[in-house]
C-alpha cells in the first residue's frame, strides 16, 4: 500500500548509480503539505539540485538528507547496498492543478533534468469530500472597531488518532496580541461538520486587537501532525512498534474589516471597550503638610494597556507626585479583563476644606457604538492647621529631624572682607611668595655664575699680561750662565702660570711640551723645546761654551713668537 | 599751608580707601535693615553691593539669613551656598543651610560616602582653590629658604627635610588642582515655587519632571533664555533663565 502511494515521476541510470525523483502524494486537499523525495541508489553521493524558484508553492521543510548502507547476502553472495536521499515538503499555495517544474540533477559530474509533473488541490469543503483531519480557524467577529477585541479560535479536527501536534502561530501584523488559550492536553468533543462526525478540540484561542482600519489578513496558523501509522501499513522490523509519520497542515488565511473610530469632539482618546471609574482618598481628615493617597480604579473588558495617566485638575494648594501604577488582567469568558490602578502621593500645603474634582474618563464603546464619558465622585478633604507648617515632617533624615523647629543662627556682624567678584584665582600674596621663592632658588646659582664670570675674566687678564711679566723677568743683567737659564726656566714657567691660569713653581720640559703643544706652531714649539733642553744641560754642566748672550736674545724672540702664536 | 595738606589727605584718602568707605556704608545700613526687621531693606542694600562687583562671605551669610526670614528659600540657599564657596569653613552659615534645606521639596537621599573618601573631600573642600594655591606657594616659598640657607651653610643641609617639603609641595599641588577640578562644575539653586523641566529649550516642548523651590542643580548648558540641568540622579532638561540662580 505504502509502496503504491509513491507516484515515480522520473528515474535515469547513471553509471554509478541511479536517481528516483517521487512525491508522497498528488491529490491534495487545500492546507496539506506533500514530500518532494529525490533518491540516489548505489551511490554514496547526494545528488546536487537547484530547485526553481516556486510560485505557487511555500518550501515549509528541508531539504533534508539522509543516506543508508545495507549489506544483502543471495545465495552466500555478499552485496553492499548503499543510496542517499534529499526531500522537501512543499505546501501548495492555490487550490486546482499545479505544476512542479522540472529542475536539474546532477550527480557524479553529470546533469540531467526532472521532468514536470501535476499536483491537483482540491478545497474539502467544496469537493464534498472529507479529511480524516484537519485545522480550522474561527473569529468572533469579522467587522470590528480599532483596538476593540476579537477573539480567534483554532480548532483540531480528526476521525484518528493523533500523535502530536506542533504549533506555528502567525505574526499578528496590525494587531496588538494577547494569548487566551493553550493547552498542555487537548480536550476532545464530538461535533459534526458537514455531515460528518469528528472528534473536535480547541488548540489555541488568541485575542486580537486592531491598532489600525481598513482590511488587515490574518495569516494561517501552520501546524506539524504527528500520525500513528497502522501496524498493518508497516513492513519494517522495529522493536517499538510503527513509527509516528508527520504532515504539515495549516488554516485557511481570514480577513477582518476594521473600522474606524467615529470622531469625537472634545478630547482624543484611543481606548476601547466597556469600563467602569471610581476614586477614592485613603483618609478625609488630615494633617496640613501630611501625605494623601489617592487612588483611580479603571476596569473593565478591553485594552487595559492603553490607557494613559488620566488628566487632573487640582487645586494649586495640592501638590502631587508621580503616580503609582498597577496593571492586573485576567481572562475570562473569552474576553480580556484589565483593572489599571493608579496611585498618587498628594500633598495639602494649605488647610481647611480642599475639594478635590473629578475625574473624567474617556472611551469607546463598541457595544453601544458611541463615545462614553465617566466621571468620578468629587472628594472632600478636611485639612487641620499645622504650625510649623513651613516644615515639612516626612523624608527628613535622621540627623535633621533634631533641626526640626530650631531657628537660624543670627547675623555675622564680623567686619567683612571685601573681594573683587571678578578677581584672579591666583592672588597678588600667592604671585608675591611665588616670585620670592622664584629668587631664592636661583640665588645660588647666580652667585656661582658671577663667580666664574670674575675668574673667568681675571685669568684672562692674567693671560693678556703674561707676556709682559715673563719678558720683565728676562730683564736682567746676570753674567753666570746657570743664572741666566735660570731665569730663562723662571720666566717660562711664570708664562705657562699666567697663560693657563695655573699656580705650579716647577714644570719638567715634557710637561711644556704637553702644555704648549695645543696652541703653538710645531716648529716654534721645537725650538723652544731644544732652549729648554740647552738650559737643562747648561744647568748641570756648569763649564760649556754655549753663548749664554746669544741664546738669552734668541729665547726673548722665542717667548714674543709663542705668545703671537698663542691661541 | 596745613589746608593745602589736609586737601592733599582728603583726595589721597578718598581715591585709596573711598569706594571700601561706600561699600561699609551699604554694608552697615542692610545690617540695621535686618536688626529692625527690616529684611526687605536689607536685601535690598546687599543685593546692591553685590551688582557693584564686590563680596564677601559675610555679606552671603546675612543676605541668606535676609531671604530666609523674607520665606524665600531658594535665594536663600543660594546665599549660603555662595557665602561656603568664598569661605568653605563659616559654621553658621553650614548651620543655616541644613536648616532651610528642610523646606525643599524635592529630597534626594545619596548613598553614604565610604569614610576615606569623605575626609578626602572634607580636606579637599575645607579650603577654596585660592587658599589652596596660596597654601602650595608659601610650602614652595619655605623650601626656597631652606634650600637658600643650606646653600650658604647657614644651616646644615637635610636631604630628609628636602624630601619633606617637596612632598607636602606635590601633596598642596593635587589638593589645588582637584579643588580647581570641582570648580570647573557650574551649580545653580531654583528660584521657583515649582519649575516644569523641559525636553527642549522652549515653551511648547514637553514637561519631563518638576523641580522645587531650593534644590540644588548641576547646570550642564546655558543658551540665551534657557538653561540645561542635571539632577543628583542623572535626570536632565531645559528651564527657563529666570527659574534658577547661579552659584557665582
Amino acid at each position: 500500500m505504502r509502496i503504491l502511494k509513491i507516484i515515480i515521476l522520473f528515474s535515469i541510470l547513471f553509471p554509478q548509480g541511479s536517481i528516483e525523483v517521487s512525491v508522497n502524494k498528488k491529490e491534495l486537499y487545500k492546507g496539506e503539505s506533500f514530500n518532494l523525495i529525490i533518491k540516489a541508489k548505489n551511490t554514496n553521493e547526494f545528488p546536487d539540485i537547484d530547485l526553481p524558484l516556486l510560485t505557487d508553492f511555500e518550501v515549509i521543510g528541508g531539504p533534508n538528507q539522509s543516506s543508508s548502507n545495507s549489506i544483502r547476502i543471495i545465495n552466500g553472495k555478499r552485496e553492499n547496498i548503499s543510496s542517499t536521499s534529499i526531500s522537501w515538503s512543499l505546501l501548495p499555495l492555490k487550490e486546482g492543478e499545479i505544476i512542479l517544474p522540472s529542475f536539474p540533477i546532477t550527480l557524479d559530474g553529470r546533469t540531467v533534468k526532472s521532468s514536470e509533473f501535476k499536483i491537483s488541490v482540491i478545497n474539502n469543503h467544496k469537493s464534498g469530500k472529507h479529511l480524516k483531519y484537519f485545522i480550522k480557524s474561527e473569529l468572533d467577529n469579522d467587522s470590528p472597531f480599532v483596538g476593540q477585541q476579537v477573539s480567534i479560535t483554532y480548532k483540531l479536527y480528526t476521525q484518528i488518532d493523533i500523535n502530536s501536534l506542533d504549533l506555528e502561530a502567525p505574526v499578528y501584523k496590525g494587531f496588538w496580541v494577547e494569548d487566551l488559550y493553550e493547552p498542555k492536553a487537548y480536550k476532545f468533543n464530538r461535533e459534526n461538520y458537514n455531515g460528518v462526525l469528528y472528534h473536535v478540540a480547541i488548540i489555541k484561542k488568541t485575542a486580537l486587537f486592531p491598532t489600525q482600519s481598513g482590511k488587515i489578513n490574518i495569516e494561517p496558523l501552520n501546524a506539524v501532525i504527528g500520525i500513528q501509522e497502522k501496524r498493518s501499513d508497516w513492513n519494517n522490523f522495529s522493536f517499538f512498534g510503527p513509527p509516528a509519520k508527520k504532515y504539515n497542515i495549516s488554516t485557511q488565511s481570514l480577513e477582518l474589516d476594521v473600522k474606524p473610530l467615529p470622531a469625537f469632539n472634545e478630547e482624543t482618546s484611543n481606548v476601547v471597550g466597556e469600563w467602569e471609574i471610581s476614586s477614592s482618598i485613603n483618609s478625609h481628615k488630615v494633617m496640613q503638610d501630611n501625605a494623601l493617597t489617592l487612588t483611580l480604579i479603571i476596569k473593565g473588558y478591553g485594552n487595559v494597556k492603553v490607557i494613559d495617566i488620566p488628566k487632573m485638575i487640582l487645586p494649586n494648594v495640592i501638590e502631587m507626585f508621580e503616580p503609582k501604577i498597577q496593571i492586573n488582567t485576567s481572562k475570562e469568558k473569552n474576553k480580556i479583563y484589565g483593572e489599571k490602578i493608579f496611585e498618587w502621593v498628594i500633598i495639602p500645603r494649605d488647610f481647611g476644606k480642599i475639594e478635590i474634582p473629578s475625574i473624567q474618563f474617556i472611551y469607546f464603546s463598541p457595544k453601544n457604538k458611541r463615545w462614553i464619558i465617566k466621571s468620578t465622585k468629587n472628594l472632600l478633604i478636611d485639612v487641620e492647621k499645622n504650625n510649623k507648617a513651613k516644615i515639612q515632617s516626612i523624608g527628613l533624615f535622621k540627623e535633621e529631624v533634631a533641626l526640626v523647629g530650631e531657628d537660624i543662627r543670627f547675623l555675622d556682624d564680623s567686619k567683612p572682607y571685601w573681594i573683587k567678584k571678578d578677581a584672579k584665582i591666583v592672588s597678588n600674596l600667592a604671585l608675591f611668595f611665588l616670585f620670592l621663592s622664584l629668587i631664592n632658588f636661583s640665588i645660588p646659582r647666580a652667585q656661582h655664575i658671577t663667580k666664574d664670570y670674575i675668574d673667568k675674566n681675571s685669568r684672562n687678564l692674567k693671560a693678556k699680561r703674561a707676556i709682559k711679566h715673563a719678558l720683565k723677568l728676562l730683564n736682567t743683567n746676570e753674567d753666570s750662565a746657570i743664572k741666566i737659564y735660570t731665569v730663562i726656566q723662571t720666566s717660562i714657567y711664570e708664562y705657562i702660570n699666567n697663560k693657563m691660569g695655573y699656580n705650579k713653581a716647577e714644570y719638567s720640559v715634557d710637561e711644556i711640551i704637553v702644555i704648549v703643544d695645543k696652541h703653538i706652531t710645531e716648529h716654534t714649539r721645537d725650538s723652544l723645546r731644544d732652549m729648554l733642553l740647552k738650559g737643562e744641560s747648561i744647568r748641570f754642566s756648569p763649564n760649556s761654551t754655549t753663548d749664554k748672550k746669544t741664546d738669552f736674545k734668541e729665547f726673548k724672540k722665542l717667548l714674543i713668537n709663542i705668545d703671537n702664536e698663542w691661541n | 599751608m596745613n589746608g593745602i595738606k589736609l586737601i592733599l589727605v582728603i583726595i589721597f584718602h578718598t581715591v585709596i580707601y573711598g569706594s571700601q568707605i561706600d561699600l561699609d556704608r551699604y554694608y552697615t545700613k542692610a545690617l540695621d535693615a535686618y536688626k529692625n526687621g527690616d529684611f526687605d531693606l536689607s536685601i535690598k542694600e546687599f543685593e546692591s553691593i553685590l551688582l557693584s562687583n564686590n563680596e564677601s562671605a559675610q555679606l552671603y551669610y546675612n543676605l541668606g539669613n535676609s531671604y530666609y526670614r523674607k520665606g524665600q528659600i531658594g535665594a536663600s540657599i543660594w546665599s549660603y551656598e555662595n557665602c561656603l564657596k568664598i569661605n568653605p569653613g563659616h559654621v553658621d552659615a553650614k548651620y543655616n543651610l541644613e536648616l532651610v534645606r528642610l523646606r525643599i521639596k524635592d529630597r534626594v537621599e545619596l548613598p553614604k560616602a565610604p569614610i576615606y573618601l569623605d575626609w578626602y573631600l572634607t580636606i579637599t573642600k575645607y579650603f577654596i582653590t585660592k587658599i589652596w594655591i596660596l597654601i602650595s606657594v608659601i610650602i614652595l616659598f619655605i623650601y626656597s629658604l631652606f634650600y637658600i640657607f643650606s646653600k650658604f651653610k647657614v644651616i646644615e643641609k637635610s636631604n630628609n627635610l628636602g624630601l619633606v617639603f617637596i612632598s607636602l609641595f606635590l601633596v598642596s599641588i593635587w589638593f589645588t588642582s582637584h579643588s580647581l577640578w570641582f570648580e570647573k562644575d557650574n551649580f545653580g539653586i531654583i528660584d521657583n515655587a515649582i519649575v516644569h523641566v523641559k525636553s527642549e529649550p522652549n515653551k511648547l516642548s514637553k514637561n519631563l519632571f518638576k523641580v522645587h523651590e531650593g534644590l540644588k542643580v548641576s547646570v550642564k548648558e546655558i543658551l540665551v533664555d534657557w538653561h540645561k540641568i542635571e539632577l543628583l540622579d542623572g535626570k536632565t532638561g531645559w528651564i527657563e533663565k529666570q527659574s534658577i540662580r547661579l552659584i557665582d
